[in-house]
């Protein structure tokens, strides 16, 4: 099979990753819940792993970091955390781009009367400009969230810029890095990210049901669960302390294992170093498709166009300082009228190739780029692909095109 | 050349993943060829899974929902496309590539039909 659904889940995980899980599996006993050996070596990796998603990210310190289930888990906890029972109803800033992860909260927010959601119109090229972002601001706006990058086009979002805006203002940042962590370099403190959920099975290379969100010092969230902490058992209500606000019940310390290993994979063999593979890769696939009459591409593909007018003798290829100047390795298309579903089946029966059809939980994505009835087919890329299936998968839609 | 020749499948949608999973099963375990599918969206926008039978199947799979409960929304006929590869020629050779990639022989085998 070539895999070609990286935006869903990476398929392939460094070896180490297996390894981790494991182990913590026959060693490890509940974080923070004794002092014996196999808890302590929980406890110690899961402290391993807390401190090292800090730096990674450049979080303050360890203890913004609480783990979750994933970024789901995390974008609530940040959406509904902001907004407790009984508080004066705010107005909140979100975009066109947003995943269903955070739209459906912002909808369940809505209907319950507790907030107003102003949303950033995207273009047709699933572009967002921050400037209409700042012309949403209201007094009673409270918080501005936003994905740092569309899981449908891939495009990326100008979070500094927004950054900005809600510092301005005085607004919480929420960023969703789905997309992004683990592919590109994020950095809180100094981009002004006040809070940051992510998945860790992406682009960070873990298992699945790992995740977390880094709350910036000074913010304070409603936790969405209460329950065991393994401290303060006396007391009624859950510890204000983070982490433990955000974690009650037993953490996931085998997938966490599996999730610190993964990262220190990427470190050792450099983020910038994969990007830039993957950049490499979308950007063949991009070029492969945009050949095929009858095939439409969605999403903003100039960065391709700005590095090769920069660089015209050096073989259309300019050496980015950081990898995905301008976007995430996807590509989603259309062949001619035909339904997303059907040329996605394709791929996979006839051809071996996985993607992604339909509406990506994105449905004001797809509205916004005109796809609503038709979807999309979405090819999303990790450095584990070869340039032969980048080939393989062009040449399958090009033999589909010719035959539609 | 396929052309435009098409065929009928009937597509049974399902409420959730859990359901359409169970039904895949049971008519494997039952030996009922299916497939499971895309939902089309000229049926249904939701996203989500379908498993399709050929209209000779359509009987015996509708004794199996009924025998096992499983919870169906409905059962649509769809005409779709009939489409088979042609060989594919791609000359550029593997790069390599980081991270512990399938063999060769495991990432070229040929497809296989779900379920």
């Amino acid at each position: 099979m070539i895999y070609l659904d990286n935006a869903a889940t990476t398929l392939k995980k460094p070896d180490i990753v297996y390894k981790a899980v494991l182990d913590a599996m026959k060693n490890g006993g509940n974080s923070g819940r004794g002092t014996y050996g196999a808890a302590l070596e929980a406890a110690n990796t899961v402290f391993s792993a807390r401190k090292r998603i800090a730096a990674f990210f450049n979080a303050e310190r360890a203890n913004n970091v609480a783990f979750t289930s994933g970024a789901t888990e995390a974008l609530n906890t940040a959406i509904f955390g902001l907004v407790p029972y009984g508080s004066e109803p705010v107005h909140i800033i979100t975009t066109e781009c947003e995943h269903n992860s955070v739209l459906r909260p912002l909808y369940k927010l809505e209907s319950q009367g507790r907030a107003t959601v102003s949303f950033a119109k995207a273009d047709r090229l699933g572009r967002i400009n921050p400037d209409d972002i700042e012309s949403l601001v209201r007094p009673s706006t409270r918080f501005i969230v936003t994905t740092h990058a569309s899981n449908l086009t891939g495009n990326l979002i100008g979070i500094k810029s927004i950054a900005g805006i809600a510092r301005r203002h005085g607004l919480v940042y929420i960023v969703d890095a789905s997309q992004t962590a683990g592919s590109i370099p994020i950095d809180m403190r100094n981009t002004g990210i006040d809070i940051l959920c992510f998945t860790g099975h992406k682009g960070l290379l873990g298992p699945q049901g790992t995740g977390g969100i880094v709350v910036r010092d000074g913010i304070h969230l409603e936790p969405l669960k209460t329950g065991g902490t393994g401290v303060k058992s006396y007391s009624k209500s859950q510890p204000e302390e983070m982490p433990t606000l955000l974690e009650a019940g037993t953490l996931n310390s085998h997938g966490i294992a599996g999730l610190s290993a993964a990262i220190g994979y990427i470190e050792e063999t450099g983020l910038l170093k994969l990007g830039k593979k993957e950049e490499s890769l979308a950007e063949r696939l991009y070029r492969g498709l945009s050949d095929i009459e009858g095939v439409e591409i969605y999403g903003d593909f100039s960065c391709y166009e700005r590095q090769n007018s920069e660089n015209p003798e050096g073989g259309g290829k300019k050496e980015a300082e950081t990898p995905m100047q301008g976007r995430m390795p996807i590509v989603a298309f259309n062949v001619k009228d035909a339904e997303s579903g059907e040329v996605s089946d394709i791929l996979a029966e006839e051809f071996g190739i996985a993607s992604r059809p339909g509406a990506h939980c994105a449905p004001l994505m797809h509205k916004a780029l005109g796809t609503e009835k038709q979807g999309a087919v979405r090819f999303s890329i990790s450095h584990s692909n070869t340039e032969s299936d980048i080939d393989e998968a062009v040449d399958a839609v090009r033999q589909i095109a010719s035959e539609f | 050349m396929n052309g435009n020749k098409t065929e009928t499948l009937y597509y049974i949608l399902f409420y959730n993943y859990t359901d359409g999973i169970a039904l895949a099963r049971h008519l494997k375990e039952s030996g009922v060829p299916s497939k499971v599918s895309t939902v089309p969206r000229d049926v249904s926008s939701a996203c989500g899974m379908a498993v399709s039978v050929e209209p000779g199947d359509l009987a015996a799979t509708r004794d199996i929902i009924e025998k096992s409960g499983i919870e169906i929304e409905k059962i649509v006929p769809v005409e779709r496309r009939v489409f088979k590869r042609k060989p594919i020629s791609v000359g550029v050779a593997d790069a390599g590539c980081a991270g512990n990639a399938e063999s060769e022989g495991e990432r070229h085998a040929p497809p296989s039909r779900q379920a």
